[in-house]
């Protein structure tokens, strides 16, 4: 993570080396001295950080959002007391559906000091009904302080060019397109930083695999579906990108099988990244293994398993998040809807909390006959004809393979592709090959390979 | 400044630190050509200096090349005066902060920093505590040169050991203590403090070892003490060693331009602040040192564009390591020797610091303090502080011992006296030579 002296920008004339950059610059610098301090402290100190900025947050809330005032003093809270882990256990689970309906009621009256402007967000997933809400610009500073980390954890050349595939919301143009003179603000204040270029999600894959060679990306970063569509649509082109060095992922699951694709035809490890549109970054790929380190200085981080409790190690259980920094609209203890499997210490010396695998949403389990969920895996569908993939869960047991394809298939390919779905649903579904002609991406531009029937009330599915 | 730009600027020194020497290099000599270039355009005395380099504005600096830039010397320095300073400073480099030196050996320097070169300057000083894990939370104290009308005869306790520290970090109060108190109310002060770190120059805090001896008592929470400002004596390392069982961090850095070298924290020896300093350790003929020789201290500090010094001869002697082990690219500085009058010439032209701790070992007589002169070449008077006539058998010691540290052919004598006066500036010197300082005069 070793920037050369030459690549700080420096603010002053004649001064190169060590380099005073703006007040912006200065301020990404000074985060990123914290950061990695704090990256190798000892977990008992991180935890206790974490502790005093949520005691600081606990207080805001109590003070300024009677909605937590009330959940606070259920749980005993009592102002400028400090927070322990058994404290923090008796406040309750904030769910997505509370989100909802408190509405404008999660947020603060008034602010303290300096937290900066405040900005809209509406998370719409791929659920329908979305959550909405306000962040501050100390919130995003803290964000983008984490998105400079990754770059630097994986040693991305910063001077090089980055290409961004995503949703263009308001920034992007008519044709689908935005460039900027840097990666993000704090990146190009502190440092010589290439530019980049976004292309909108939803404009066609082949409109996208264009604009990358010709924009002669160096990195690109996307969701993992979109780049399992490129990685084929290059292939089925015959498209090479030779200049592209390295390949981030956020927004959706990645799998073994995109990752295994990514690796075996452009020669590329990817850096995931796994963020909410409501939390902002929960953890990052382990620049050394394939396994995740939460960002435990933004965001108190749980796994817990169905009694509340937390996972050991290796045990399955769901995401709860609390964001450290965003006093407009405090999330406590917020049930972010997916799923992910804690992990022990990382050997690459880091010594933020492990998560092995980020599993998903509660949405993309299947079950199994003993009624245990699990979450399928293991499908590449990478050989022509097959594009895109869908697998729907249309009554217990049964599932619907949507498939796009550029050609129909001949039955020994339907035969293949439907054993290679029926192994990855464990042989518990009966699977039924569906050739359509698209599968629509959320208006977020996010997509999910698997989807299965909301649990029936009596729970007899 | 603001807290940010400390931490910005430490993230920096934390990589750079451990960056290949080759790299370090580098970056040095891009930020030296871009003071050559200001000097060009702005600074005619030193762009006439420069006329050897045959430097062109925006090109990058050869090394090799820099050699040709002609040495300044001290006495050079305080000649020229004003005619130093830049004729105009760039944008964003501050206010220009007169200084002047102590003036231990002589006339005082003049000069001037900007307010750039300064705030660079603390990062070194953040730098310092945390090689050497100082818990910035704590008490400091410092004994050194205050402002008579801000701090008072009985001291003074500040909230945050400097501005800028207390600014990024949660930092703890320091108490302050003048220099020019005498050793028993210094050591008084101390011990009432009671601070858990103290920065100050190592003959004050020898003689604070040795007032707190005679009360019998000892600093409490006192966890490590810096010294700067004059050559360390290993007597003085060992004394605080064997009598609090402290180790001592050493800082070698002058007035005009700042942190030269900090002691590495793994080792005894120091490593050379890059980042501010070209420092070079030349020998007689402008050669550069290499590992185990002693040469002289040429400084180019790196920032200070109000007034460039380039190729500075502080007036000091170092000896050159070898590469450190701790991991730090920093180049490496075995030993700083002392000033060009605290070195001993010998007949090949090469200097030596002579080990004067040598002629006091195994004594009856209680040694309080000595000092050895060279008063002219090759006669030396041996000075000595005791609280009792010095037993004859110890006089014959000393002038035994004189011969293995200086060698035969000198004329030694030894003189009691009532005291060593310090210099100007407070500083203490183990070893004058008198002849050596008229040689160096112009």
């Amino acid at each position: 993570m070793t920037v050369a002296p030459q690549d700080f920008r420096s603010n002053v004339p004649g001064l190169t080396w060590p380099a005073l950059p703006d007040l912006v610059g200065a301020g990404a610098l000074a985060l990123q001295y914290q950061l990695r301090e704090s990256e190798q402290a000892p977990p008992a100190q991180i935890r206790g950080r974490q502790f005093r900025q949520i005691a600081a947050l606990l207080d805001h809330s109590f003070a300024r959002i009677p909605f937590y005032r009330a959940r606070l003093e259920r749980a005993g809270y009592a102002p400028g007391m400090s927070v322990d882990e058994a404290f923090w256990r008796r406040l309750p689970i904030l769910t997505r559906q509370e989100v909802q309906d408190a509405g404008a009621a999660l947020r603060a009256r008034e602010m303290p000091g300096w937290h900066g402007e405040q900005y809209a967000f509406s998370s719409g997933g791929s659920t329908g009904r979305p959550v909405n809400g306000v962040q501050t610009e100390l919130h995003r500073l803290y964000f983008d302080a984490v998105t400079l980390r990754n770059h630097l954890w994986h040693r991305r050349d910063l001077t090089a060019r980055l290409a961004v595939i995503r949703f263009g919301g308001e920034v992007a143009l008519a044709n689908g397109r935005a460039s900027a003179p840097g990666w993000n603000r704090p990146a190009a204040s502190a440092f010589r930083n290439g530019p980049s270029e976004l292309c909108d999600v939803h404009r066609p894959i082949a409109e996208q695999l264009a604009w990358l060679a010709e924009y002669g990306a160096d990195y690109l970063l996307t969701y993992p579906s979109l780049l399992r569509e490129l990685v084929l649509e290059a292939a089925r082109r015959g498209v090479s990108l030779p200049r592209l060095r390295g390949v981030v992922t956020f927004g959706e699951v990645l799998d073994a099988a995109t990752r295994a694709l990514v690796r075996e035809r452009w020669g590329l490890a990817i850096g995931d990244t796994y963020s909410a549109t409501e939390t902002g970054y929960l953890a990052l790929q382990c620049p050394g293994f394939e396994r995740y380190h939460v960002q435990a200085e933004t965001c108190l981080v749980e796994i817990l398993d169905d009694a509340g409790a937390p996972c050991a190690p290796g045990e399955t259980g769901r995401v709860v998040a609390t964001p450290l920094h965003n006093f407009a609209m405090p999330l406590l203890r917020y049930d972010v809807g997916d799923y992910a499997e804690a992990g022990g210490a990382c050997p690459c010396g880091r010594t933020l909390p492990v998560l092995n695998r980020i599993l998903g949403r509660a949405r993309n389990t299947f079950r199994r006959r003993d009624g245990s969920r699990f979450w399928p895996a293991g499908i590449s569908l990478s050989e022509d004809p097959v594009r895109q993939f869908q697998i729907v869960e249309t009554a217990p047991w049964q599932a619907e393979a949507r498939l796009v394809t550029t050609r129909p298939l001949a039955a020994a390919e339907r035969a293949k592709a439907a054993a290679e779905i029926a192994g990855a649903l464990l042989g518990e579904y009966a699977v039924r090959i569906v050739e359509v002609a698209a599968i629509a991406r959320s208006p977020s531009g996010k997509y999910e390979d698997f989807v299965a029937l909301p649990p029936s009330p009596a729970g007899a599915r | 400044m603001p807290s940010a730009g400390l931490l910005g600027i430490h993230y920096q020194l934390a990589a750079s630190e451990r960056m290949p020497p080759e790299a370090i290099r580098g970056a040095q000599f891009r930020q030296l050509g871009a003071l050559v270039d200001h000097c060009a355009a702005h600074a005619p005395i030193w762009a006439e200096r420069l006329k050897p380099l045959g430097h062109r504005v925006g090109r990058q600096l050869a090394e090799d090349a820099w050699r040709s830039v002609p040495v300044l010397r001290r006495r050079a320095l305080q000649a020229a005066g004003d005619a130093l300073l830049a004729q105009a400073d760039p944008p964003g480099h501050g206010e220009r902060v007169p200084f002047e030196t102590s003036g231990s050996t002589g006339a005082p320097v003049k000069g001037v920093h900007s307010r750039l070169a300064l705030t660079l300057w603390n990062s070194i000083v953040l730098r310092d505590h945390l090689w050497h894990r100082r818990d910035l939370g704590l008490k400091f104290a410092a004994i050194r040169r205050t402002r008579p009308q801000r701090v008072g005869p009985e001291g003074k306790t500040v909230a945050g050991w400097s501005a800028s520290l207390a600014a990024a970090f949660v930092n703890g109060p320091a108490s302050l203590f003048d220099t020019n108190q005498p050793a028993e109310a210094q050591a008084e002060w101390l011990l009432e403090a009671d601070p858990h770190y103290l920065h100050t120059q190592p003959s004050i805090l020898h003689a604070i070892v040795l007032e707190a001896m005679a009360r019998g008592r000892k600093p409490r929470a006192l966890r490590s003490i810096s010294t700067f400002g004059e050559m360390l004596p290993a007597a003085t390392r060992a004394l605080v060693r064997e009598q609090w069982g402290l180790p001592i961090e050493d800082i070698y850095s002058s007035v005009e331009v700042g942190f030269i070298a900090l002691q590495c924290p793994a080792f005894e020896h120091y490593h050379v602040q890059s980042e501010m300093n070209l420092v070079e350790v030349l020998d007689a003929e402008g050669k550069p040192c290499g590992p185990g020789q002693v040469g002289e201290i040429v400084v180019t500090p790196l920032h200070n564009f109000a007034m460039p010094l380039l190729r500075y001869a502080i007036g000091d002697f170092a000896e050159v390591g070898p590469p450190c082990p701790c991991g730090r690219g920093l180049p490496v500085l075995a030993r700083i020797v002392g000033r060009t009058r605290n070195v001993m010439r010998r007949a090949d032209g090469s200097v030596v610091r002579p080990p004067v701790d040598d002629l006091f070992k195994s004594l009856e007589t209680g040694i309080l303090q000595y000092q050895v002169v060279e008063t002219s070449p090759r006669t030396l008077e041996i000075r000595v502080v005791s609280a009792a006539e010095i037993a004859a058998a110890d006089v014959a010691a000393i002038l035994a011992n004189a011969t293995k540290v200086f060698g035969p052919g000198f004329a030694a004598s030894v003189a009691r006296v009532a005291s060593i006066p310090r210099g100007e500036g407070g500083k203490y010197e183990d070893f004058v030579s008198l002849a050596e300082a008229a040689r160096q005069a112009p």
